[in-house]
Parts: structure tokens; C-alpha cells; sequence
């Protein structure tokens, strides 16, 4: 497009910009873990000159953040693991199969991403209760797995199409039943949109706060997310501590970034409904 | 591939091939039940319960229907549902502002790799925001925004003290406040799907532009907007839904509603209903009423839409 020195010296200066904002959080919160807990100042805008590194170790020793680290890590991997294969299975389906009432309850689906989980958390929240599963990594794995399942059905369905026929009717004349065709010739075709969905089902029940809450409501059982969520109301003045957690909870997702950045910005592409 | 295959229905399979019928559909057939019964649970009969929860009332006797007086009591005595509402559609104004500044921040991103392999830097700047996970986002400017902090403090020390808000503190000022940290995460999505979109654009339509000596808001506004305009309805859907349905996060941890509700969100407000003040059947009416709201709207941009676009990619 249009080249010239005016439009790079504001491209730079915009971008700059932007990133300066972007990146001044970050910063703060970086430097803000490190600080002095008892001396903490919102205003104190410097590097720090004495890293505090022992508020980390405060976190895990005294606050248990391996733990909520380790359910975190739990929930998302099985749940994102279980919602991508029971997705794909009924993609598969969908997209082999025709029907009127499949095209409708496909329909159905797709509009299922839009119902706010809130309104869905109060009678599950009742039932998981009456069954006794509150305060058990399996509710809130359980209604992952179903939350996730409109978007995965969606994705894969439409990548699924795309895959040629006679692929799949040469594995079949040789003797290949259903589960066989999926697991040597589907899956192997869609690992791009599977990893990706994969990083955007998992980003998300990293995040998830809402239901997170509801289903695990003793300290031990918490997510990451809801540790960090409700540390500041137990924490007001601890600022220094409450930063620290931040980085803990972010820097796996920036590692993961960095060392898997395709993957990872293809599979926000895809996830443009999360 | 093309954008007809995206949309839901695509009722062809791969290449026009028959579909499946007889013994083998029976065997796919069965592979829809997990999925099927698992979607049961987790939307449809909730969904139902919700609407029946909301139409009842809970005593000592057990549950006994009381018709709309729930919703009655909603939408005349109860003033946080409505300050709720309100703050949820004030957060919607938020979006077109978004748009805006994904649709720039896309365009001076594609100039950029179009003329220089130097950009992924900023790419990478751009979309870091969205790595951070919501709470830690909220988390962290509940402090940056707080009176006595940090943005305050930069404001002041480049002179510019008279900006100084209590952006938090302020009952006018919260849901605003609110909605700025909302777009700073969102941007790097939005400019993520934008810059893929434009990728995919025939750039021969640039070049024209150019021959035709078409000024840069001339050639943004006729050449790329047409072609993002799928991505932005999208965009847009995604957006609205967000603003209503996905914010909990961001209201909860970063003011729970404050100061006196100011800041209270439709889903903050289910929230209490259930947890603080034990009353399942507002709860359950509220969430309805939120609902019916986000349904409409994704009615509404969808008939907007029914027009047959023809798309190309």
C-alpha cells in the first residue's frame, strides 16, 4: 500500500503507543510481585532495586497456590480433553450424516454458545448439590466438557466437511469400521483446528471464574482463577502478594505463547467466538 | 476455504458425496449420543428448570407457583435490576469504539507486513493483553486504577493532573472505567481476526486504489471495509454477547458491583440472588430476563444479516 516517511513515522508512534499501553499493566505487575509487601505503594512506578522473590515462595508455602495451580491444571486439561473427543465424534456424525432433524438440532447448537453461563450455573448448581459433587473437581470438569461442546461440534463439523469422500470410502472398503476411520484418517487431517481448539478450550477454563466458584467452594478445591479472584478479598492491603498471584496465573499462558505462537494465533483465529 | 461452508446447515457433504444411510448411519447415529445427552444436561434441562424456577416461589411448603410476580417484582420494586440493565447496554456503546480501533490497529498492522517482515513485534504487542487471563487483567487494574495509584500518579507527573479521576470510586465514572479495561483485553482478538481476514484479501484491489490514486481514507473506507464486513458482523455478535454475557469476571473482581451497585451487571446481580441473598427464584427470573435480552439481539443482528451477501475468499 501506500509507503512514504509520514505513514511509517505514524505507524510507528501508534503502535508504540498501543503497546506502551498494553505492556504498562504487565509491567506493574511484574515489578509490583516483587516489592516490598509491607511497604507496597500503588504509586511506586520504578524497577525495584531488591526483588522480593520470596512473595512467590509466600504464595505457594503459605497460600497453597500449587494446589489451586494443580486443580487448575485438572480441570482444564481432562475437561478440554474429553469435549474435544466427544465433539468430535458428533461432528463426524453431523457432517456424514443428513437429516432434517440433524440440520435443525445442529442449528440448535450452534445457537447454544450464545446462553450465558449464568443463567445454566443456578439449576446445575442445584443438582450437583443434591447429588453431593459441590466441592468436587468433577462438577465443574463435567460442565466444561458440556459448555465447550457447542463451539468444538461447530468447529469440527464445518473442517470435517472439507475432508474428501473418497478418503474416507477407501478406508472403509478396507474393512476400517467408523471408530477405526475417524482415529487413522480424520484425526490425523484435523490436527490444525483440533490443537487449536484445544488452546482456545483451554484458555478459556483457565479463565473461567463464574462457575468456577459455584461448583468449588473450599479454599483447598479452588481454580487458580477463583484463588486469585477472591485472594483480594482476604488480602485487601497485601497488594504486593495479590500481583504476585496475577504472574503466577499469567506466565504459563505467556510461555505456552511463546513457544507455540502459530499455533496459538491460528487457534484464536478459529476462536472467535470465545 | 469459502465462507459459504462456515455457515451452519451446509447440508452437502464433502464434494456432493450421498450420504450415509442404513447400517452405518445408525452406527453414526450413535456417535451424537454422548454429545447429545451431555448438551442435555448442561443447557436444555437447565434452561427449562430456569424458567419454571422463575415462575415459582420457594417457602418452608415447598415450591408453589406465583405466576409473573416474580418478574413484577423485577421490574418495579427491584432498582439494582435496573441499574443492572443499564450498565449492561451502557457497556455495549463500547463496542462500535472497539470495532474502530480493531479495524485501524488491523489496517496499520497489514501496511506494515505488506512492506516490512519487522512486524510481529508489534502483532505480538498488540495481542498480549488477550494472554492475560480476565481476572488477572481485572485484578491488576483494580489496583493500576485505583485513586492512589499508578495512572493517577503518570497523569500527574506529565502535568496532565487535572485528568486525575477516581476511576473506581466514582459511581459515574465505574462502568466506564470498566469498559476501558473490557476493550484493552478484546483488541487482540478483534485486530487478530481482522489482520486474518485482510490476509486474505485480493490485493490486487489495493493496487488499483493506488493507480487510482485514491486517497488512504478513501481506499479504507471502499476497498477494506467491504471486505472485512463479515468479520465484523461477527465481531459484533461475539461483542454483544460478550457485554452480556462474559463480564462477570471483570465487575467482580474488580469492584463487586461497587460503590453502592453502581457497577452491578445482570449477571452480578443473578449472582447475589443466589449466593449472597438465597433467593433462587429472582435468580431464575433475572437470568430469564437476561436471556430473553442476548436471544433477541442475536435474533435481531441475524435478520439484519438475512440478506444473501455474496462472499468471496
Amino acid at each position: 500500500m501506500r509507503t512514504g516517511k509520514l505513514n511509517n513515522t505514524i505507524f510507528h508512534l501508534v503502535l508504540a503507543a498501543v503497546g506502551l499501553v498494553n505492556l504498562f499493566p504487565l509491567y506493574f505487575m511484574v515489578t509490583g510481585a516483587l516489592r516490598d509487601r509491607l511497604r507496597f505503594s500503588p504509586q511506586d512506578l520504578g524497577v525495584p532495586s531488591d526483588p522480593h522473590w520470596e512473595n512467590f515462595a509466600e504464595l505457594f508455602d503459605r497460600f497453597g497456590f500449587a494446589r489451586l495451580f494443580a486443580n487448575s491444571l485438572i480441570i482444564t486439561v481432562i475437561a478440554v480433553l474429553i469435549s474435544i473427543v466427544v465433539a468430535a465424534l458428533a461432528a463426524y456424525a453431523f457432517s456424514q450424516l443428513s437429516h432434517r432433524l440433524l440440520g435443525f438440532s445442529f442449528n440448535l447448537i450452534v445457537a447454544l454458545n450464545a446462553v450465558p453461563p449464568i443463567v445454566v450455573i443456578v439449576p446445575i448448581f442445584v443438582q450437583l448439590a443434591g447429588i453431593g459433587l459441590i466441592n468436587n473437581l468433577l462438577a465443574p470438569i463435567l460442565v466444561y466438557v458440556g459448555f465447550l461442546l457447542p463451539f468444538n461440534i461447530l468447529l469440527l463439523r464445518n473442517y470435517f466437511e472439507t475432508i474428501p469422500h473418497e478418503l474416507l470410502e477407501s478406508a472403509r472398503v478396507e474393512g476400517a469400521n467408523e471408530l477405526t476411520v475417524i482415529w487413522r484418517v480424520i484425526v490425523p487431517l484435523a490436527r490444525p483446528p483440533i490443537v487449536a481448539l484445544g488452546i482456545v478450550d483451554g484458555l478459556w477454563v483457565w479463565n473461567e471464574l463464574l462457575i468456577a466458584v459455584m461448583l468449588l467452594q473450599r479454599e483447598e478445591i479452588r481454580t487458580l482463577a477463583a484463588g486469585i479472584a477472591l485472594f483480594s478479598t482476604r488480602q485487601t492491603s497485601d497488594l504486593a502478594l495479590q500481583l504476585a498471584g496475577s504472574v503466577v496465573a499469567t506466565l504459563p499462558l505467556v510461555l505456552i505463547y511463546v513457544f507455540a505462537q502459530r499455533a496459538f494465533t491460528r487457534g484464536l483465529v478459529a476462536g472467535a467466538f470465545r | 476455504m469459502n465462507i459459504e461452508s462456515r455457515l451452519p446447515n451446509h447440508s452437502r457433504s464433502a464434494q456432493g458425496a450421498p450420504r450415509a444411510k442404513g447400517p452405518r448411519g445408525w452406527v453414526l447415529a450413535l456417535f451424537l449420543v454422548p454429545a447429545f445427552v451431555w448438551l442435555l444436561f448442561v443447557f436444555l434441562v437447565p434452561i427449562v428448570q430456569v424458567i419454571v424456577t422463575s415462575f415459582q416461589r420457594r417457602s418452608l411448603t415447598g415450591s408453589r407457583w406465583v405466576g409473573v410476580e416474580n418478574f413484577q417484582f423485577l421490574f418495579t420494586v427491584d432498582s439494582i435490576f435496573w441499574i443492572a440493565v443499564r450498565n449492561n447496554f451502557v457497556l455495549l456503546l463500547g463496542i462500535p469504539i472497539l470495532i474502530v480501533m480493531c479495524i485501524l490497529l488491523a489496517v496499520l498492522l497489514f501496511e506494515h507486513t505488506h512492506l516490512q517482515r519487522s512486524s510481529n513485534l508489534y502483532r505480538t504487542l498488540v495481542f498480549i493483553p488477550y494472554l492475560v487471563p480476565t481476572v488477572v487483567a481485572a485484578q491488576v487494574f483494580a489496583v493500576v486504577l485505583r485513586a492512589d495509584g499508578p495512572l493517577n500518579a503518570i497523569l500527574n507527573s506529565v502535568g496532565l493532573g487535572f485528568l486525575m479521576q477516581a476511576w473506581l470510586s466514582d459511581p459515574n465514572l465505574v462502568v466506564f472505567s470498566i469498559l476501558g479495561v473490557i476493550i484493552w483485553r478484546s483488541l487482540g482478538l478483534g485486530v487478530i481476526l481482522f489482520l486474518a481476514r485482510l490476509a486474505t484479501m485480493d490485493v490486487g484491489l489495493l493496487e488499483l486504489a493506488v493507480v487510482e490514486g485514491a486517497s488512504w481514507w478513501q481506499t479504507v473506507r471502499r476497498v477494506i471495509i467491504p471486505e472485512l464486513r463479515s468479520t465484523i458482523y461477527f465481531y459484533s455478535i461475539l461483542m454483544v454477547i460478550t457485554m452480556f454475557a462474559w463480564v462477570f469476571n471483570f465487575v467482580f473482581v474488580m469492584t463487586r458491583g461497587g460503590p453502592a451497585f453502581a457497577s452491578m451487571v445482570l449477571e452480578l446481580h443473578i449472582f447475589n440472588y443466589v449466593m449472597g441473598r438465597q433467593q433462587p427464584n429472582l435468580a431464575a427470573a433475572t437470568a430469564v430476563v437476561l436471556l430473553a435480552i442476548v436471544s433477541i439481539f442475536i435474533y435481531l443482528q441475524y435478520s439484519l444479516r438475512a440478506q444473501p451477501v455474496r462472499e468471496t475468499s
